[in-house]
């Protein structure tokens, strides 16, 4: 009966339209309305056809974490702040929902490990934020990873700085310097070993075996007049207990605060500083600078950002260093994602 | 006379994509005054721009508007590009010109169908869109996006197009032409819909120039006014070709402006790409904006002006976007006068309003 009416109702407008659009102009549209009840939906019955991309749809970034270097342009371009990426974690995250997909990463990642693909990320209720695990620069430092027997032990060389708490991924160490006491939470332990890498008096060991002797610790941290005032020292002390002023040339250390941890004196790209003044090995003559291979560089403008004294700048298609400047501290070396960045003489 | 009563209009009303408010003074039944206001939808985008670097910065002056984003991301290109003195290559130009005139294509269909749901002509409505859909799905193939291109960057264009694609495109479009010439009909010859429009809000030739009102709103009054022929953008003055005018100024008029446009950026895409070189599609620019520059572009809606000042750093000091919908506003509150209530929704889309440009 439906399919009756229906047709009944097509004859009588299609006779109506023939007649009265052409004097009056009315029913003008009738033609091509009459005309799509014939015809195939224009739309298509997503989702249970799925939609056919173009080649060049924006519709989510993807990542090939194990040529990613971690150099971090894509969070630089990012004009959303979307991206993020933790070199020392071996981490690259990505907000979905503040990502526009303007594909700038894509076009700007050095080693085209990030691409754009067609499909958009599934809607969801929350806001989805994916990581991806890239290689780890921290860990060609690593001094191979100790044999773990036993619980991790801590001796008495401890001068409890907390760097080993900053290092551990599981959050099983406390350390209250105050009350001088140093605990791990063996079950949260998983025995990667980092914190035995980073603790600056080589204090941490599996199963109490290590403990190398420390350092002579007599007398107060100095530093020697070789030092160019960079602030490595500062950054790294985990007691807050030095304060560079590159301007004003000076160097500072509380010696309260100061744990004597060492961890300074192993950072410091001049070898200047060291406890009692015993140190400072004999003055480098030469200042040393930085030096680029322009082969390697890729123009990524980590280094400009890097560097304390604004002595390097790099443009489109070339890196200058203002030798004035440069203050030696090899910042620059250490942030190349291409390893392009060394030091010479000057 | 009759007693005055004030009625609110929008922000939320059914006609209105965006968020305008107009209260509305009647008497009786007719319109005597208009008070508008906006901010409902104030973004702070060009502050914004100040604290990003120049390069992220188009992306989101291009999300000033979904429907001319690619009127606003040239506009933020080439305002630049004359800071920094860059001239970009020529296949550039012919590439942003072109994809602009397609955008105008799916902005006048949007429009068309926007105007058509105003006066309840709802299969009309319908079937603009089904046509502009393939406007749609010829800037997915060519640029990525839908609706946001990303496609335009300072230096030129982040890819190229194919003259294969190129080609394509242009088939696409005329075949297009019957179905849009078919829909467009019913707009121009339809009795019921010539009852709406013709002779609605009728905006003469010294209220339009005294008024500064810009694109197919002045175009519809008589006015001979095409920053295609007198901006310093894209490669226009290569093309050859009549700004479209009509006499009536009225509803019917600004209409007609449209659907002729419609066919006109048609014709411009066929004959740039018949024209277009071979070479390069970007250049390098500098890593800093140092200087100032301003530029005009022909938007669909109307006049855009773009103004960008460096100070020497990679951060824009000062990005300024004036957007048409801006200007017709005065425009739009001397057609209103004198209307009757149910022909304000017509009214107001009749000046193709975009209240995300003009709050930006």
């Amino acid at each position: 009966m439906g399919i009756l009416i229906k047709i009944i109702v097509i004859v009588v407008a299609l006779l109506l339209s023939s007649v009265i659009t052409a004097r009056l102009g009315f029913f003008k549209f009738a033609g091509t309305v009459i005309g799509s009840i014939f015809k195939k939906p224009a739309t298509l019955m997503y989702p249970v056809k799925p939609r056919e991309w173009q080649e060049r749809t924006r519709g989510a970034v993807g990542i090939d974490g194990d040529n990613c270097i971690g150099c971090g342009i894509c969070a630089n371009v990012c004009p959303t702040a979307a991206i993020a990426v933790d070199r020392k974690e071996g981490k690259w995250t990505i907000e979905r929902m503040q990502c526009v997909q303007c594909s700038a990463c894509v076009d700007n990642c050095p080693k085209k490990c990030l691409t754009m693909e067609n499909q958009y990320t599934i809607p969801d209720v929350v806001k989805v934020v994916d990581t991806y695990d890239i290689p780890a620069k921290a860990a060609k430092a690593a001094g191979g990873a100790a044999d773990a027997d036993g619980d991790l032990t801590c001796a008495d060389t401890c001068v409890f700085c907390g760097l080993c708490v900053k290092a551990c991924p599981a959050d099983a160490i406390k350390v209250d310097r105050k009350a001088k006491s140093w605990e791990v939470d063996t079950d949260a332990c998983v025995k990667c070993g980092a914190c035995i890498d980073k603790c600056p008096k080589k204090s941490l060991s599996f199963g109490g075996a290590a403990a190398a002797p420390a350092a002579d610790e007599d007398g107060d941290l100095t530093c020697a007049d070789t030092c160019v005032f960079c602030g490595l020292c500062a950054k790294v002390c985990p007691a807050d207990a030095l304060e560079v002023d590159r301007k004003a040339k000076s160097w500072k250390v509380d010696t309260d605060a100061c744990v004597k941890c060492g961890a300074c004196i192993d950072k410091c790209p001049k070898k200047s500083l060291s406890f009692g003044g015993a140190a400072a090995p004999a003055a480098p003559a030469k200042k040393t600078i930085a030096a680029v291979d322009e082969e390697k560089c890729i123009h990524c403008v980590a280094c400009e950002n890097e560097c304390a004294a604004e002595a390097i700048k790099v443009d489109t298609d070339k890196w200058e260093l203002d030798e004035e400047k440069c203050i030696g501290c090899e910042a620059c070396v250490g942030i190349c994602p291409t390893e392009a960045i060394s030091m010479k003489e000057a | 006379m009759g007693k005055r009563t004030i009625m609110p209009f929008g922000p939320q009303h059914p006609v209105l994509p965006e968020p305008i408010h107009l209260d509305l003074v009647l008497e009786d039944e007719t319109v005597v005054d208009v008070i508008p206001s906006i901010g409902y939808i104030h973004r702070g985008l060009e502050k914004l721009c100040e604290t990003k670097d120049y390069n992220q910065m188009v992306y989101v002056i291009e999300r000033i508007c979904g429907i001319c984003s690619f009127g606003h991301g040239w506009g933020a290109c080439a305002s630049m590009e004359g800071a920094m003195g860059v001239t970009i290559p020529e296949r550039a130009e012919y590439l942003r010109t072109i994809l602009h005139e397609l955008s105008r294509v799916h902005s006048h269909l949007l429009w068309l169908g926007l105007m058509a749901d105003a006066f309840g002509f709802e299969s009309l409505f319908n079937h603009c869109w089904r046509v502009r859909e393939s406007v749609l799905d010829l800037f997915e193939k060519n640029t990525g996006g839908r609706v946001i291109f990303s496609i335009c960057k300072p230096g030129g264009m982040r890819k190229d197009i194919s003259n294969e694609n190129l080609k394509e495109m242009v088939d696409v479009l005329n075949g297009l032409k019957a179905e849009i010439k078919t829909i467009t009909d019913v707009f121009v010859e339809d009795a019921s819909v010539k009852n709406r429009m013709t002779g609605v809000g009728v905006l003469t030739k010294e209220e339009a120039i005294e008024l500064c009102a810009v694109g197919p709103t002045v175009r519809g009054s008589g006015v001979v006014q095409d920053i295609r022929l007198t901006g310093n953008h894209g490669v226009y003055h290569l093309l050859d070709f009549e700004p479209v005018v009509e006499e009536a100024g009225d509803c019917m008029a600004r209409t007609k402006v449209r659907i002729r446009e419609v066919f006109q950026a048609i014709e411009l895409i066929e004959k740039a790409v018949s024209q277009i070189p071979d070479g390069p599609v970007d250049c390098k620019v500098p890593k800093t904006v140092d200087g100032e520059f301003a530029i005009r572009l022909e938007q669909p809606r109307g006049e855009g002006f773009y103004y960008a000042k460096g100070a020497g750093t990679k951060f824009l000091k000062r990005m300024r976007v004036r957007t048409p919908t801006n200007i017709n506003i005065p425009a739009l509150v001397k057609a209103l006068k004198g209307a009757d209530l149910a022909d304000v929704p017509i009214l107001v889309l009749t000046i193709d309003p975009c209240i995300s440009c003009t709050e930006r």
